[in-house]
């Protein structure tokens, strides 16, 4: 009987006590009640949109990383943002902006205690635009908060403290602020992997990790120094309460098999002071939501403009220019070929030696992804063979890849076709990949294997995709017949080094601030190339048989 | 009156389980109004006690014996919300194939895994344990998850290999927890756990890091003769009652950070040949 009371007994009680022991914590007497609305993160960002981090071949090995990194020393204290929906801010400008800024400068957790040296949350939730945002300070999403890192800045707390909020309109944004905030921007920012290699890859770099999260019951009072490793319920916070925060360090010996440091915007009377080690799976696969993870880089001004017209360079330069890229008026070809006019310059005061063994290619890259990337031509050149004669061969035994080989040199202040086709400028024909599909740039990079050691890289790159990435449906279906979807470059070469030629550069516009800069792309094809990797894209663009007819002649 | 017989008028109806690989159906044990189902020497591909046993089945208690569940298994095969698992289960050496998972249930009746082996996890977090648990000579080879876990009786792993990590995070023991002659390949979480009745780990070997950061220790705790080859942590730790580490070997340090012994302290006695735990 004794067993059978107890039995029913405990039956009874079950579904009563049940919840509270599941969402109670240990340590009663030291729980932090946390509002549930003092999230703030939508959960709605379009991920897709935001362009990921490009990779490096040689980083992410675990086994070079080391075994623990703790950025924390750069962030300033523990943030509270009170009954407000404004994580997103605090994760992203307070926490995230401060801590680049600290790192860049060198400045020491004493900096870091004035106002100064800490983003304000507030500024940046404020510039918000009105329907970015919710009423009553009540949560926004990543994009629009780091857009307005991207255009605006952020204020310091010293010109906007964390104060008097109640109304959070974009109109209580004081003009006065801008200038503050215009010395507090960031270059760009990126979606980096949702792996853990990734996450501790960045924070190895000094790059803090801004994170969107999914919270659980547990979370809301967590109050221990123990690695956070599992969800319990929604009962309490909802299915749908979104936070926003950052990464700052992780140990691989932290926990049973290592974790994350996360600092939160509760106060430092929540979690383990402030922060909680959240485990490395578990963040990956239980606790990140719709893999939002983001870096952001700074703005790295420069008190003084680069002189746009340098008279010369030393060493080699090389410089891209296209006249235009279209559909190739050629009724023996498909629909598919195209045209490119194009010349490359050789702006520097040394001769580009074809026996550098150097080469252009034209590539295209996801707007959103560069990872996602291919040749659609590749020219080489090479001290053999014919002289100032381009002869379409195998360029590759190993990848079985196919190109024009060109024999020939550029001195200083010349052009290729001057010594091909006397000056006239070149046309390349080729085929553009059938399959393409989604937002793409296209760009003509010379030097694309990093042959040379060239004093300004930037002019190696030449977009013909103008001012904004080319939607692309089945490769050139939805380019072909659209005069608007060809390239005619109006600037006359004699531009080479004008500032004009400058917008065919970059990607990065006015109306496309966080697109890939130039050193991005120019970084990744180096990596690309060193790995090797980028000589299988140029075996994958091309087989013998797609690019028979392929032509390099005088596009006079 | 025995309490069984309040369950004893049922009409058991019994049926060989379609996808029970094999050709007889289970036995039938009546003992002493009490129904049984037992399966022996069966490979199921079933995917839930509850399917194996069939919708109209008021069993009382169901037997595997050198049974094979070939892929993730579950108790009730739900997945969502809390569930009620009413039957009591008994495996004897039976092998899982996949994960094994019983999360967000509540187990009415007793459990007990008799040198069995987990190829995958074993998954038992945020569910109630209102009958004993004995998980002996087990062998986990991937993770048991028993965060948040309720045992409201005695619960026992003696005897058991964890070659993966057992996380007990936030887990309540309200009877002794007894991990007797187990052996920890690896790191363990005992992290946020209370034990109400204390936790003997008398014989255990850790061969990873035992992690009892923040845990609470209500009755009198064992760690006789165990061999801890990595750091012991009773950081933050609320002890109500002696943690006796008698002739215990450590190979690494016993961290005591933020620790708090409110009666009783802690009672070291070395083994010959051993150093002294260096402390934090």
């Amino acid at each position: 009987m004794k067993n059978f009371h107890r039995k029913t007994l405990l039956n009874l009680t079950l579904f009563l006590i049940l919840p509270v022991l599941f969402f109670s914590c240990e340590k009663s007497e030291d729980i932090v009640k946390i509002d549930l609305n003092s999230t703030g993160w939508f959960g709605s960002d379009n991920t897709s949109t935001i362009p990921e981090n490009v990779s490096n071949p040689f980083q992410g090995d675990p086994s070079t990383l080391p075994t623990s990194v703790d950025l924390s020393q750069y962030f300033p204290p523990i943030g509270d943002q009170g009954q407000y929906g404004t994580c997103v801010a605090w994760a992203t400008a307070y926490n995230a902006k401060s801590a680049i800024e600290a790192i860049k400068f060198g400045l020491t957790p004493s900096d870091l205690q004035k106002p100064g040296y800490q983003m304000s949350a507030k500024y940046l939730f404020t510039a918000l635009p009105s329907d970015k945002k919710g009423a009553d300070c009540n949560g926004t999403d990543f994009t629009p908060a780091l857009d307005i890192l991207l255009s605006k800045g952020v204020a310091t707390k010293a010109t906007v403290p964390y104060l008097n909020l109640g109304n959070c309109s974009e109109t209580n944004l004081d003009p006065s602020w801008n200038t503050d905030a215009a010395r507090h921007k960031i270059k760009y920012y990126r979606r980096i992997d949702n792996s853990i290699n990734s996450i501790k890859q960045a924070l190895a770099d000094k790059m803090p990790v801004i994170l969107g999260a999914k919270l659980d019951d547990s979370f809301m009072q967590w109050n221990s120094e123990s690695v956070y490793q599992f969800a319990t319920g929604t009962d309490q916070v909802g299915i749908h309460s979104y936070h926003a925060m950052c990464i700052v360090g992780y140990d691989n010996n932290k926990g049973p098999r290592g974790a994350f440091k996360v600092v939160n915007s509760w106060g430092s009377q929540w979690g383990a002071n402030g922060f909680v080690w959240v485990d490395y799976n578990f963040m990956i696969n239980g606790f990140s939501f719709n893999q939002n993870f983001f870096i952001a880089v700074n703005d790295e001004q420069k008190p003084n403009p680069a002189d746009p017209d340098p008279v010369v360079t030393s060493g080699v330069d090389l410089a891209a220019w296209v006249d235009s890229e279209s559909l190739l008026n050629d009724p023996t070809k498909d629909n598919t070929w195209r045209a490119m006019d194009f010349d490359i310059y050789n702006v520097g005061n040394q001769t580009a030696q074809s026996s550098s063994e150097w080469g252009y290619a034209y590539l295209y890259y996801d707007a959103f992804d560069a990872n996602n990337y291919g040749i659609l031509f590749y020219d080489r050149f090479k001290n053999s063979g014919p002289l100032n004669t381009p002869v379409f061969e195998k360029t590759d035994d190993a990848t079985n890849s196919y190109g024009f080989t060109i024999n020939s040199n550029i001195p200083a202040g010349k052009k290729l076709s001057d010594q091909l086709f006397t000056g006239t400028g070149i046309r390349r024909t080729y085929p553009m990949k059938p399959n393409l599909n989604g937002y793409f740039y296209l760009v003509l990079a010379v030097d694309a294997t990093d042959k040379f050691q060239e004093q300004d890289e930037n002019d190696n790159l030449f977009y013909t995709t103008d001012q904004e990435p080319k939607f692309f449906q089945n490769g050139v279906g939805s380019r072909q017949n659209t005069e608007a979807d060809n390239f005619k470059n109006f600037l006359t070469k004699t531009s080479i080094r004008s500032k004009e030629v400058e917008q065919f550069r970059t990607a990065v516009k006015p109306k496309n601030r966080n697109a890939y800069t130039p050193q991005e792309i120019i970084g990744f094809l180096k990596n690309e190339a060193k790995s090797g990797r980028l000589s299988r894209k140029i075996a994958e663009a091309k087989s013998a048989n797609s690019i028979s007819g392929a032509k390099l002649i005088s596009a006079k | 009156m025995k309490q069984i017989s309040l369950f004893g008028h049922f009409l058991f109806i019994f049926f060989c389980v379609n996808s029970c690989i094999g050709t007889t159906s289970p036995s039938q044990k009546m003992d002493d109004n009490k129904s049984v189902l037992v399966f022996k020497d069966k490979k199921f591909d079933n995917s839930s006690v509850i399917s194996i046993m069939g919708s109209g089945e008021k069993a009382q208690k169901i037997e595997f014996e050198n049974c094979t569940f070939s892929g993730s298994f579950s108790f009730t095969g739900l997945e969502i919300g809390y569930n009620a698992f009413q039957v009591s289960c008994s495996f004897k050496n039976c092998s899982f194939e996949g994960d094994l998972t019983g999360k967000t249930t509540q187990f009415l009746g007793s459990l007990n895994f008799n040198k069995c082996r987990f190829k995958k996890n074993v998954i038992f977090q945020n569910s109630a344990f209102l009958g004993p648990l004995a998980i002996k000579d087990c062998t986990f080879d991937g993770d048991g998850l028993f965060q948040n876990a309720i045992f409201f009786r005695e619960s026992t792993f003696m005897g058991s290999h964890f070659y993966g990590i057992p996380f007990f995070q936030s887990a309540r023991f309200f009877e002794k927890a007894s991990f007797i002659n187990v052996v920890f390949h690896s790191n363990t979480d005992f992290t946020i756990v209370r034990f109400s009745e204390g936790v003997n780990m008398d014989f255990v070997r850790a061969e990873g890091n035992l992690d009892f950061t923040d845990s609470r220790f209500e009755g009198i705790s064992s760690f006789k003769k165990a061999e801890l080859v990595k750091g012991v942590n009773l950081s933050n730790i609320r002890a109500f009652s002696t943690i006796r580490f008698s002739e215990t070997t450590f190979l690494d340090s016993l961290k005591t950070t933020g620790a708090k012994f409110f009666s009783e302290k802690l009672e070291i006695v070395q083994p010959k040949g051993t150093f002294a735990p260096e402390g934090d």
